[in-house]
Formats: C-alpha cells, sequence, structure tokens
C-alpha cells in the first residue's frame, strides 16, 4: 500500500436493481484529509458505510491496510452517543470495549475538555446536553482515543460558526497530532474547503467520481475552486445560491 | 427543582384536595343528605381503622398483599424483560411469541381468575400468577421494541468498535433495554396493585386487602371496609412515589 491507505477499484454498488455508485476508483494517502462532495442520493454516506466495512460486498476490491483502527461520526448525531453514559464516558466507549483500562485515558479526556471549555459536560448525559456539544463530544472520543482513519459523515451543517470552527481545529487537531487519515462526506463547499487537502467531486445518483481537486492554497481559492467545478453537478449553482 | 421534590410537591397539592373531599363528606352526611348506613362518616371511618391497626389481623392483610404484589412484580419483570429482550434480538423467536403476547393483551388478567382457580386451586397462587401474567404484557413489548430499536441504531457504532456480538448485547443492548423498561414499569407496577387487590375479591381469599375489603363489605361493617379502601389507596400510592423516583433517575438517562 506504500503511502496509500485505502485504493478502490472499479467500486460499484446497488441496492436491489437501484444502481447507488458506479465505478468508483481513488486512493487515498496516509495522513491525508479528503472530502467527497455530492449532491443528496449521491451515494456519500453508502460509500464511507462501506469503505468502514460497516456494509460489507465483495463484489469489488477495496484494498487496505489490514486491523485498521477505525473512527465514524455518523450524520445521525444520536447514533454516535449511547444516552445512559455520561458524556465521559461516552468519550471513553472505545477503550471500554476493547477491554483496556480507561482511567488511564480519563486524565487526557478531562484535559481535552477542561482546554476546550467543556468540562463541564463531562458527567451530564447527551439528553441534558445541545446537538452541537453531542458532536463535539463525539469528535473529542476520536482525538482522545488515535485511530488510523475517521470516516466523518456530515454532521455539523446545522451548527453555528463558532461551533464550526471549534470542530474543524479539532478535525485538524487529530490529523496532526494523531496521524489520523481523515474521510469527510459533505455537501458543504466550506467545510471541505476549509479542512481538506483533497476533493473528490460525486455526480448526482448513481454516484461516479467526475473530478478530483487538490487543495493546496488557502479556504478562499479551494471555496472558489470547488464552487467552480460544482458547476458541473449543480449547472445552475451561483455562489449567492 | 429536582424531579422527585417536584413530584412530591404534586402529591401535596392532590392531598389537600382529598382532605377537602374528606370534609365535605363528612359534612354531607352529617346534614343526613346521604344516609349514613350507605355512606359512614369519614371520622367513624378514621376512628374504626384505629381500632385496625391494633390488632394484628390487619398487618397480616396488608403484608400479604404487599407480598403478593412484590413477588408478581418481581417475577413480572424478569419474564418480561427476558422474553422482550430475546424475542427483540431473535426474529424467529419473535415470529413464535408475539401472537401469543397479542392474544394475552387483549385478555384482562382479571378474567382469567376463574380459570386459574380451577387449576391451580384458592389461595395466593392464582393471583399471583395473574399478577406475573399482568406485569408481563405490560413489560414485554416495552423490552422487545427497545431491544430492537437499540440493536438496529447502535449496530454501526458497535461494528466500528469492533464489538463482538456477545460485547454488543451485553454493553450496549442490555443496559438500554434495562433502562428503558424500567422507565416504564409504573404503569406495570399500578396495574398489577389493581390485579391483586382485585384477585383476593374475586377469589375470595382469607388474607390482603381485597379479601378483608369484601369481608368487611358482606358483615356490613362499612366503616372497615372503607378503611381498607382507604389503606388500598395509601399503599398504591406508596409504591406509586418510589417507581416514581427510580424512574427519575433512569429517564435522565434515556
Amino acid at each position: 500500500m506504500n503511502d496509500n491507505i485505502i485504493q478502490t477499484e472499479k467500486l460499484s454498488f446497488s441496492i436491489g436493481s437501484k444502481l447507488i455508485l458506479n465505478d468508483i476508483d481513488f486512493t487515498i494517502r496516509k495522513g491525508s484529509i479528503t472530502g467527497f462532495f455530492g449532491p443528496n442520493g449521491s451515494g456519500k454516506t453508502t460509500l464511507l458505510k462501506l469503505l468502514s466495512g460497516i456494509i460489507k460486498d465483495k463484489s469489488f476490491s477495496i484494498k487496505s491496510d489490514t486491523e485498521l483502527k477505525q473512527g465514524f461520526i455518523f450524520q445521525m448525531v444520536e447514533q454516535n452517543l449511547i444516552p445512559w453514559k455520561n458524556c465521559i464516558n461516552n468519550i471513553l466507549i472505545p477503550f471500554e470495549s476493547l477491554n483496556r483500562n480507561k482511567i488511564d485515558f480519563e486524565d487526557v479526556a478531562h484535559e481535552l475538555l477542561n482546554e476546550l471549555g467543556l468540562e463541564e459536560l463531562c458527567y451530564r448525559f447527551p439528553n441534558e446536553i445541545s446537538g452541537g456539544q453531542k458532536q463535539l463530544i463525539s469528535i473529542i472520543r476520536w482525538l482522545v482515543y488515535p485511530t488510523d482513519i475517521l470516516f466523518i459523515d456530515e454532521g455539523w451543517s446545522m451548527l453555528d460558526i463558532v461551533q464550526k470552527e471549534r470542530i474543524h481545529s479539532l478535525i485538524k487537531r487529530i490529523n496532526k497530532e494523531n496521524k489520523t487519515t481523515i474521510l469527510l462526506v459533505s455537501h458543504s463547499i466550506e467545510d471541505i474547503a476549509m479542512i481538506c487537502d483533497t476533493c473528490f467531486l460525486l455526480s448526482n445518483s448513481p454516484g461516479e467520481i467526475i473530478d478530483k481537486l487538490e487543495l493546496k492554497d488557502g479556504f478562499v481559492a479551494n471555496n472558489e475552486l470547488i464552487w467552480t467545478k460544482a458547476k458541473k453537478i449543480f449547472p445552475t449553482i451561483t455562489k449567492g445560491s | 427543582m429536582d424531579k422527585s421534590k417536584k413530584n412530591i410537591s404534586y402529591y401535596n397539592k392532590g392531598f389537600l384536595v382529598i382532605i377537602l373531599f374528606l370534609l365535605i363528606w363528612e359534612c354531607v352526611v352529617r346534614l343526613n343528605w346521604i344516609n349514613d348506613l350507605v355512606l359512614p362518616l369519614p371520622s367513624k371511618i378514621f376512628y374504626e381503622g384505629g381500632n385496625l391497626l391494633s390488632n394484628s389481623k390487619f398487618y397480616s392483610n396488608f403484608f400479604s398483599t404487599l407480598t403478593n404484589w412484590s413477588v408478581s412484580f418481581v417475577i413480572g419483570m424478569f419474564l418480561g424483560l427476558a422474553i422482550g429482550f430475546i424475542s427483540g434480538l431473535n426474529s424467529k423467536f419473535e415470529q413464535l411469541i408475539l401472537p401469543i403476547t397479542a392474544f394475552f393483551r387483549s385478555v384482562p388478567p382479571i378474567a382469567l381468575f376463574p380459570v386459574f382457580l380451577i387449576l391451580i386451586g384458592p389461595g395466593k397462587l392464582p393471583i399471583i400468577v395473574a399478577g406475573i401474567l399482568g406485569v408481563i404484557i405490560y413489560v414485554f413489548p416495552i423490552a422487545h421494541q427497545s431491544a430492537e430499536t437499540i440493536k438496529n441504531k447502535y449496530q454501526d457504532l458497535g461494528h466500528i468498535l469492533k464489538l463482538s456480538k456477545y460485547d454488543f448485547i451485553k454493553k450496549i443492548i442490555l443496559p438500554g433495554t434495562l433502562i428503558n423498561s424500567f422507565v416504564s414499569s409504573r404503569i406495570a407496577a399500578s396495574y398489577l396493585f389493581a390485579v391483586c387487590i382485585g384477585g383476593e375479591i374475586i377469589i375470595g381469599g382469607r388474607k390482603g386487602i381485597g379479601a378483608a375489603i369484601l369481608e368487611y363489605s358482606e358483615k356490613y361493617q362499612l366503616e372497615e371496609a372503607y378503611f381498607y379502601i382507604l389503606i388500598a389507596g395509601l399503599l398504591g400510592l406508596t409504591l406509586d412515589l418510589v417507581i416514581s423516583k427510580f424512574q427519575n433517575s433512569f429517564s435522565l438517562k434515556q
């Protein structure tokens, strides 16, 4: 695999007779932050679930390092947190599931929450905190527990700009500190332009990769580049829309 | 405000209404608007009740009902949870069990007393069996639905955390199902209390609050019968308060 962590060849996937993804070929570099941008129904979530093995299908080939430690931030915020565990225990779930001593990492989680000004959430249950705070807690989990690859399925499109900025910086921090490869699907150009270094554009259903963009020139240039290329998918799109 | 304190405050307001009701009752009977042979004076009920309280038979009746309720509740909760939990996880078992539970849901356990009486004979046992059935009918669908929903909701997270099937059940599905079912146990507990009192009246056992109500009614000692009705209400209310306190500590985690 050399520097690549995932490589797909002719990945196609159908549910019943409906083709969801068609001939998807790409490689993902280790340590990169890759975005998949596409309209609703282009198969972005399905693609992440196939890559992570949540959906199993042997009709195509996905080459990846075996025994990758994976993390996943689900689109539905309720799927990320267990309601009967408080925030600190939700953060420490991966350690519990691996039967590892979570006490060693509890201090790390507390420090992190303190640093982010979220210490007061520690012993609150998910139904006592806001949607944005739930999203932050589910991201902090993968900062405390380092993974090789983290899949992010949208998740913060509804949040305000302050929360979004915090989440963007957390994602970058996970990537930098833990050397975690990040795969993000979104239909928000700003999210991708802000944190990704590569972006794949997906077409309308069935999803096909129609372009690969290298995002190296900062937010404004990246944003402009994606907007321009996104016209291939949404011909009538304008920046004000 | 703390939920349990709030609950007690609600009950306090309710007690004021009860006191007002008793005062009106006392006045209505004293003014002879209703004959005290039909509706005894509350003051007389409490006076006779005082005498009953000094008699060991009262405590025997009281604890007999409480025992019937407790045994039925614990066994019914356990069985309802177990059957609901397994059927929520296993579709084959679900197919087997759903028609039976749907059948019993439409037949109130009180209607089965005569059958249990013939099958098991008189005594506590038919009441306990009917009570267990009553609790199962309430707890089963909640446990079933909880197990099924939690399994579907968190199976992707379970995959990512690389949980084995056993760990996924033990660490995710089981605690969630238990919490959801306990939160819903209050209705089952109240219903069970009605089944126990009803059972003691219908089966005509020798012990229990229901049996005492029947006995004193037949002897036309209405003050004692009313006092036992009052005790039944207070006991039901106390059990409801205890369970609601448990509920509040769990409902946060829902």
